[in-house]
């Protein structure tokens, strides 16, 4: 009886580990079957043109870029303390710091 | 009998408590740090911002805001130092749950800083800003961002309780508004949280923040958050140009796609410091400090102080007017303003033209009077080389692209070296040439030529182009086509340009304000006594009394009253070190020291600079210091003011070896160009030149300059010497100032840091000023 028990448990084991590789594979076929040729290569399109767009990027505008992101920082602060007051006088809300 | 009913009296008490505590969020099971909820709260705030580029180093904003859980609003009072830097005086905004309403009395035309944005706001555009400028109106996409990544206590749920490390999905609908939060990672014990991770959907990190808790009896409260904001990426985008051909017909020109860049380089750490505010009966636990360091340097970039905090009872729209008459402009402003485009920032009129424009023999018969260098162009050389000749022939493999842009890149630096050796030879070649003579324009002609291309200017577009309305969006680009004729404008305008550039102008007598009348001066009088008193009022804070202070100072100018200005300035410096604003005390103090000096009253500038270096060497911290040193102002511009800071902040016994060596080399910099000031001013038509060279003069001979800069040179060697290995790593002598972001990534060459950029210029000094064989000049070369 004990060793009839231990049998189905070790078959058990196997089957449900099979099912799960069956469904895993077959779901990642899925993904890879659903995604058509026009798509796969729109995207590699998408990917070599960004790559060139950030290759280029130097020396379209990036030279002046750094201060005006400062600039930004710097004027989006202004917010900063609306904001971190206003989460301390609501209720339910976890004290953090905001983006700027 | 009577026992059994207090104890059952004290147990309802308190079951009643806790209920209540709980409900509150206060008792034991709330987690923490947790908001409370409260009505209308308003405080004070003074921002100091550090912005090393901008040339003013140091800007101080009063602002006042009123904030409660569904709106707040924020009116920005003065800018200091006024007009210089990033000038948000008189912006309002007031945000709610359905608009981000901004209002800017002093750019009332420009419409996106007056404009109602209705909410949601959307996405962020991609970043299409350059050369430090940016509109403010897109603060409301930061507050946007931040909405979207709040955490609410409904969040952590599963870690209330509970201690340890907990990995938490954060549900995308818990506010009502998009979330760009997706996960958290929450440390807590004992019901507060000791940290927390925020991550989006792609497991990017957003934030870390610690919370760090002080003890209060039992109680544990919150002492200061601790934020780390990595740095993240941000799209750059180029809208498309609008282009307006002769006839005024537009197209849109070619879209560039975005492209990836990094913000907050090095990191941001932000510490906000919290304490108890008693508002009325109930005491609330607000931040009250706020600071922003760069985290890989630990560079101070910003900081906040929040103040005077109170309860207000106001509705939505009361809101509004306060913020209006709290930042508004005032009623005599408008006066003011129309006293000084009369007095100060006075308009040349020129009169009309006395000849045919139209008449190309009008500038050829000028251009021959005046003939001007036209050195020959290089041509065109070969830099351009690599993928841009490629441009629209990538192989589709992804691998096959990167592997040709590396080959294009290689290409572009053996390029590139070689472009370089052709221009120097160009120069070399260019400076042996002869050139005509540098000639005084005639008054008549040169008033001439400025009426000319002041016209020029008016007419080289068509009357269709110029009746196209460009977009009240700032930053896009409008690209005229010339008309046949507007080209041949355009050509006569650059050689009137040209003329102008070359040869010496003269003052003309249309150029100097008009010499205040009677009613002038009387007006000047009502307007002084008027700002004197809102000087002294307190209700709008010590911003509003330094805008009047700055009012003032105008005022003394155009009515030429310089006792009177010297007055104002000490005033203003007496306010600042109360203060305690001590970088603005210098930054501040500096620029109207400079003013009095421009007006030729020497004996009050010594004075004032007196006082002034003593107080900013003592009260700043070295990299202050140094950073005004850097910068335009005490640094470049005027070597005397940073000279004589340098000069009492070398006396601070507990400087480090970096620092004194900075401060020495920084003083033989300042010494170097005041000797090369000296040495020219009276050949150069520039009267402010003439104004800080003649003040100098006051002070010390040139022989002395030249005696100080051989000494001080000799020390920052040796100071620099001494500094072993950090010599050639922290200090060492190299400068990135003159390289374009492409050279500096295709050669990949970093950044220099000031104290590098401090040795090079150094370096070039002991180069032009020792011989080849000196030990330290050739020390420094190592």
């Amino acid at each position: 009886m004990k060793r009839q028990w231990s049998w189905i448990r070790r078959r058990g084991v196997l089957l449900v580990l099979l099912g799960a590789l069956l469904f895993w594979s077959g779901a990642s076929i899925r993904m890879f079957a659903s995604e058509r040729p026009s798509v796969q290569a729109q995207r590699k399109r998408e990917a070599i043109e960004q790559f060139l767009a950030d290759f280029r990027a130097p020396a379209v505008n990036a030279y002046m870029v750094d201060p005006s992101l400062a600039v930004r920082e710097h004027d989006d602060f202004l917010l900063t303390p609306a904001l971190l007051v206003q989460e301390a006088v609501s209720d339910g809300v976890i004290l953090t710091y905001p983006e700027e | 009998m009577r026992k059994p009913l207090i104890a059952r009296g004290r147990v309802w008490i308190i079951v009643t408590l806790t209920v209540i505590s709980v409900t509150a969020g206060t008792g034991p099971g709330a987690l923490e740090p947790c908001g409370r909820g409260t009505g209308l709260i308003q405080f004070d705030a003074i921002s100091e911002v550090n912005l090393d580029w901008s040339g003013t180093t140091n800007i101080v904003v009063f602002a006042r805001y009123w904030v409660c859980a569904d709106y707040y609003s924020v009116s920005v009072l003065w800018t200091e130092p006024h007009g210089g830097g990033r000038d948000l005086r008189s912006q309002r905004v007031l945000s709610d749950e359905t608009s981000f309403r901004m209002k800017d009395e002093h750019l009332s035309s420009w419409v996106p800083a007056n404009t109602t944005y209705p909410k949601p706001v959307g996405e962020r555009p991609a970043f299409r800003w350059g050369g430090g400028f940016y509109g403010a109106e897109e603060m409301r996409f930061a507050e946007a961002d931040a909405l979207a990544r709040r955490v609410y206590i409904s969040d952590l749920e599963s870690v209330k309780d509970r201690d340890g490390i907990f990995d938490v999905d954060v549900s995308q609908d818990a506010s009502g508004a998009a979330r760009s939060l997706a996960h958290l990672k929450v440390e807590a014990k004992d019901n507060r949280i000791d940290s927390m991770e925020l991550f989006d959907r792609d497991q990017r990190l957003l934030a870390k923040m610690e919370y760090a808790y002080e003890r209060d009896g039992g109680r544990r409260r919150l002492a200061t958050l601790t934020a780390e904001l990595p740095v993240r990426p941000v799209k750059l985008g180029s809208p498309p140009p609008t282009i307006v051909a002769p006839d005024g017909q537009t197209t849109t020109g070619r879209t560039v796609p975005d492209v990836n860049y990094v913000s907050h380089k090095g990191g941001r750490t932000c510490t906000v410091t919290y304490e108890d505010v008693a508002l009325g009966k109930q005491v609330l636990r607000l931040p009250v400090r706020i600071r922003v360091v760069r985290s890989d340097n630990k560079q101070l970039l910003r900081s906040f102080r929040l103040m005077n905090f109170k309860r207000v009872d106001l509705d939505r729209d009361e809101v509004w007017q306060a913020a209006g008459a709290f930042g508004g402009l005032g009623r005599m402003y408008a006066t003011w303003e129309g006293l000084m485009k009369k007095l100060v920032w006075h308009t040349p009129d020129l009169g009309p033209l006395s000849v045919d424009p139209n008449d190309p023999a009008v500038v050829r018969r000028l251009v021959a009077k005046y003939p001007v260098w036209d050195p020959p162009s290089p041509g065109r050389g070969e830099s351009r080389i690599g993928f841009r000749k490629r441009e629209g022939t990538f192989p589709d493999d992804i691998e096959v692209t990167r592997e040709e842009a590396l080959a294009w890149k290689r290409e572009g630096i053996r390029a590139m070296e070689k472009e370089q050796e052709r221009l120097k030879e160009h120069h070399r070649r260019v400076a042996r040439m002869p050139r005509p003579p540098r000639k005084d324009i005639e008054p008549d002609d040169a008033r001439l030529i400025r009426q000319l291309h002041a016209h020029y200017k008016k007419s080289q577009w068509t009357k269709e182009q110029r009746a196209v309305r460009k977009p009240d969006e700032a930053m896009v680009r409008v690209r005229y086509i010339h008309s046949p004729r507007g080209r041949q404008i355009k050509e006569l305008r650059g050689q009137l340009d040209g003329i102008l550039r070359y040869h010496r102008a003269p003052t003309l007598p249309e150029d100097r304000p008009p010499e205040p009348n009677d009613s002038d001066l009387k007006l000047v009088g009502e307007l002084k006594s008027h700002y004197e008193k809102v000087a002294l009022e307190r209700d709008r804070g010590f911003g509003g009394r330094l805008k009047a202070i700055n009012l003032l100072t105008w005022l003394d100018r155009a009515a030429k009253d310089f006792d009177s200005f010297e007055s104002h300035v000490v005033r203003y410096l007496r306010m600042l070190d109360e203060a305690e604003l001590n970088e603005m005390y210098m930054v501040g103090g500096f620029r109207y020291i400079r003013i009095l000096l421009e007006a030729g009253r020497y004996d009050p500038t010594s004075r004032l600079v007196s006082r002034w270096a003593q107080k900013s060497a003592a009260a700043n911290s070295p990299e202050a210091v140094y950073r005004f040193c850097h910068s335009d102002l005490g640094g470049k511009g005027y070597p005397w003011f940073g000279l004589q800071v340098l000069d009492r902040l070398l006396k601070k016994p507990d400087l480090s070896p970096l620092e004194r060596y900075e401060g020495l080399a920084l003083r033989a910099i300042a010494l170097d160009r005041i000797d090369k000031l000296l040495a020219d001013w009276e050949t150069k038509e520039d009267a402010s030149r003439q104004a800080r060279a003649q003040w100098i003069l006051k002070n010390a001979t040139r022989a002395d300059i030249s005696r100080m800069l051989k000494t001080a040179l000799v020390e920052a060697v040796a100071a620099w010497e001494a500094l072993g290995p950090a010599r050639m790593t922290a200090a060492r002598p190299y400068s990135s100032a003159n390289m374009s972001e492409k050279t500096m990534q295709l050669w990949g060459y970093p950044e220099a840091t000031p104290l590098q950029e401090t040795s090079a210029r150094l370096l070039r000094i002991m180069q032009e000023r020792t011989p080849r064989t000196s030990p330290a000049r050739s020390g420094m070369r190592r």
